[in-house]
């Protein structure tokens, strides 16, 4: 479904944490719309099955409501949505790990990526990509999430119909998000494996 | 000031995901051979980033959690909203049986000796009364029916009638808005309708022999 005029629909953080102050449900659902997603896949990427990742983000989003009248002016809710998530699925993991029938099953893993490299570096990658994204403003994170992270794999034109933007400018805006966040990440330690994942290229 | 022979970060992109044509790409493979740092760091950072990409997802949450979620928004809501204000209506007399002629319908009763209907309009609701005489040395009875101009059910009214400021009588309308009072002396009387966060005061009613 097409979303009409994106640029009217977004709202700043502090916009929407006053709506959702003043009891106004559609500010909490676009508040939903921004964050669901990310807060969803970072525990999902932290090696958690759908139901705890589920109970992660539902947890995430409860503590937001209630801190909601305590929250900075100027707080950025990505990167507090994502400290909070991340906290949570932590303690999902140590729970996960102390309930192991076998300690030597691979309870964190891994059904929900493959690849070859191991978990503590695939944390480390999740850590480091979901905090770029957390940067970024929202168009940019739906466009680089879409394009490169959707398990669906959608094409240049259904991402364009979903974010309501020409096929055209999905190309070059999606190069110029990713050197944005690449500028924002800045001095932000890269995954301490980095040269190691390179080598397994 | 542009250096066209420092690959842009959109250039560096497009070789790495093989969307350049095959001249292109093989022309900037040829230059980065000889890339600078900054060239390099770039590319650095993308490799990286394709890792990453090949070895994280991005999912939405299930329906339940956005579910569960508004809900307990809708209770948090609830605690924001400010107050309701009380409104209190001043009822005008619109129809009087004894001034006129009649020409209405159910409402109205043309027998004029013995009955007297009064109508009263508010925003809120109609309020019809009729006052019906005693016989001699008895009191009156005052039959009454709410008609809700808004959403409110007509069995939520309450109906108090007060003498002097007294109360002499507290109903409740049925589900028609219908009201009684027996037995009312000769006097000076005024009504308060009220539901919810609104009433309708009827500031006199005379009963008169």
């Amino acid at each position: 479904m097409a979303e009409v005029d994106q640029n009217k629909m977004l709202q700043s953080d502090p916009d929407l944490i006053q709506a959702c102050r003043a009891g106004d449900a559609r500010a909490w659902e676009r508040l939903l719309d921004k964050y669901e997603r990310l807060v969803f896949s970072i525990s999902l990427n932290h090696g958690l099955t759908t139901d705890d990742a589920a109970d992660v983000t539902q947890i995430t989003f409860t503590i937001l409501l209630q801190n909601l009248d305590t929250l900075p002016d100027d707080v950025r809710l990505a990167p507090w949505l994502a400290t909070v998530a991340r906290r949570h699925t932590w303690r999902f993991v140590a729970r996960n790990r102390r309930e192991a029938v076998n300690p030597k099953e691979d309870i964190a893993g891994n059904e929900t990526f493959g690849g070859t490299i191991d978990d503590s570096q695939r944390w480390e990658l999740a850590e480091w990509i979901h905090y770029g994204l957390t940067t970024l403003d929202e168009r940019c994170r739906k466009l680089l999430l879409a394009l490169y992270f959707d398990a669906e794999q959608p094409s240049y034109a259904q991402v364009a119909d979903h974010l309501n933007m020409p096929v055209g400018s999905i190309g070059p805006t999606r190069a110029r998000c990713l050197e944005q966040m690449k500028q924002n990440m800045g001095n932000a330690e890269s995954p301490a494996g980095m040269h190691r994942l390179q080598h397994l290229a | 000031m542009n250096n066209s022979n420092i690959p842009r970060f959109s250039e560096l992109l497009d070789w790495l995901e093989g969307r350049l044509p095959p001249e292109e790409a093989q022309v900037l493979a040829e230059r980065l051979e000889t890339a600078e740092a900054p060239t390099q760091a770039d590319l650095d950072w993308l490799h990286l980033f394709q890792q990453a990409r090949q070895s994280i997802q991005s999912a939405s949450p299930p329906l339940s959690v956005r579910a569960t979620l508004q809900e307990r928004f809708a209770a948090y809501a609830e605690t924001r909203q400010p107050p309701g204000l009380f409104q209190r209506l001043l009822a005008m007399l619109t129809f009087d049986s004894r001034l006129q002629s009649v020409t209405a319908g159910l409402r109205s009763v043309s027998d004029d000796t013995e009955q007297r209907q009064l109508i009263y309009t508010s925003e809120a609701a109609e309020i019809a009364v009729t006052i019906q005489p005693a016989l001699p040395d008895k009191n009156f009875t005052l039959t009454g029916q709410v008609f809700p101009l808004k959403d409110t059910p007509a069995d939520a009214f309450s109906i108090q009638l007060l003498r002097e400021d007294r109360e002499v009588g507290l109903v409740a309308a049925d589900e028609l808005g219908e009201f009684t009072f027996t037995n009312l002396p000769t006097g000076e009387y005024s009504m308060v309708v009220s539901a919810g966060d609104f009433e309708v005061v009827i500031p006199s009613l005379h009963l008169q022999s």
